[in-house]
């Protein structure tokens, strides 16, 4: 069979043909011809039938989930052999360092003894450390009050915390990112958990008092979000039984499981 | 689908590092690139880390799009070669469809059932010829690409592709006729 005639029984087939006369009086014209037509629509049709398949709500999510993660392990820069005697090394001098430290105060500390002793004893060598309490209290006539200074409190601060950031800019940040995890979107913030852990993860959310929910992610959040433990990463949680699109998301600090966010 | 300035800003945005320019770029082809894995790996697990596997090549390549082609163009043509090399590493086409270890009553697997749209005899009769005729048949009339955007595809002149294309159907419409008696 001919090029040509390959092609116009392929468009017949395709419909592609606004006049279709030369193509049927092809195929009429012999066995070969009708064969190579039935066999090209058979295989067009089901094909056609086939339609695109697509990923569904959980396969999208875990498939945005596994490429960040890859693509974070990716981004890890390798390092040399040496390395791994860092920690060790640290931990060492560490120890060295505060036995200096504590040696080193210890001569120091016996003078400051001495010299609390002898404030509290007021000459006679029978006051005690009562006594010089309830003489600081009533403040003595004429003395001065400095001793007993008053420290004022920071006024204008709407830190919830001292060194915390404020409360809005954590809600508003956790409930964009609660915002992402419905929409399936794992961003590099996010990385899945250690499931060799989950016993851990699981008294967790307990302690957050979170039952019914189920830890999908670890995310890190920005340094001037992280109010928790420094480079401790945040557990993501969704409700369970609900799609993923509905589900209530909550955020709970990984070092002492406290819930931090949720977003219903 | 996306125009070719819009491919391209979004590219260049993927460049910078903007992540959710990627994550952008994903959800416009994650259906189509899974949906080209699946006819040709034939299993949906298979299909899945051929799409993930995919979209990784697309960032750490990303660098190298040049732009002579549409970037969906581009895409594609990463995954066809994503899913020679895993059918190349399994050594063998599969046969199965349908992963046999799902219930029915597990609302994750009639999901994926649902969204799947597979027709189990269609998919056997795919795996049963040739992988360059399947892909050829795949991307014309499953997918719907024309012959000038499949030659590119696959790097190969538009009349081989013509011609993968009608003798694919001959052989798909062989099996199919085999199978029903």
């Amino acid at each position: 069979m001919r090029d040509h005639e390959l092609e116009l029984i392929a468009a017949l087939v395709e419909g592609r043909l606004d006049d279709e006369t030369e193509a049927r009086a092809l195929i009429g014209s012999s066995t070969e011809h009708r064969e190579e037509y039935e066999a090209q629509k058979t295989a067009y049709e089901a094909l056609r039938g086939a339609g695109i398949a697509e990923l569904t709500h959980s396969e999208r999510s875990a498939l945005h989930r596994d490429v960040w993660t890859a693509l974070r392990q990716d981004q890890t820069p390798a390092r040399p052999g040496w390395y791994r005697w860092v920690p060790v090394t640290a931990g060492v001098l560490f120890v060295l360092l505060g036995l200096v430290a504590v040696l080193s105060r210890g001569g120091q500390d016996a003078g400051v003894f001495a010299e609390t002793a002898a404030d509290l004893d007021g000459g006679d060598g029978t006051s005690t450390p009562a006594d010089a309490l309830a003489r600081d209290d009533d403040g003595g006539a004429g003395e001065d009050s400095d001793e007993g200074a008053v420290v004022e409190e920071p006024t204008g601060t709407t830190m919830t915390a001292f060194g915390s950031p404020p409360e809005e800019e954590v809600s508003a940040f956790y409930s964009e990112e609660a915002e992402r995890i419905r929409a399936g979107e794992f961003t590099a913030r996010m990385q899945t958990y250690d499931a060799g852990s989950e016993n851990d993860l699981d008294s967790c959310l307990e302690t957050a008092d979170l039952d019914g929910f189920q830890v999908v992610a670890l995310l890190d959040p920005p340094d001037d979000i992280d109010s928790g433990d420094a480079g401790a990463p945040v557990l993501v949680a969704v409700s369970e039984g609900t799609e993923l699109a509905d589900a209530a998301v909550a955020f709970v600090d990984r070092s002492d499981c406290r819930l931090i966010h949720l977003d219903e | 689908m996306t125009t070719a300035a819009q491919d391209a800003q979004l590219l260049a945005r993927v460049l910078e590092g903007d992540h959710d320019a990627f994550s952008e770029l994903m959800r416009t082809h994650e259906d189509r690139v899974f949906s080209v894995c699946l006819r040709i790996m034939g299993d949906r697990e298979l299909a899945l880390d051929a799409t993930q596997e995919t979209f990784l090549t697309v960032f750490r390549k990303a660098g190298q799009f040049k732009g002579n082609a549409a970037l969906g163009t581009w895409i594609y043509r990463i995954a066809v070669n994503t899913c020679y090399d895993q059918l190349r590493k399994q050594g063998r086409r599969r046969t199965d469809s349908m992963p046999e270890h799902l219930d029915p009553a597990d609302h994750s697997a009639e999901e994926a059932i649902d969204a799947a749209s597979v027709r189990p005899e269609i998919q056997r009769a795919l795996d049963a010829i040739p992988e360059d005729f399947k892909v050829a048949i795949v991307l014309s009339d499953i997918e719907g690409l024309g012959l000038g955007d499949i030659a590119e595809i696959l790097r190969i002149p538009v009349g081989t592709v013509k011609s993968r294309v009608f003798r694919g159907r001959r052989l798909l419409a062989a099996e199919l006729g085999n199978r029903s008696r």
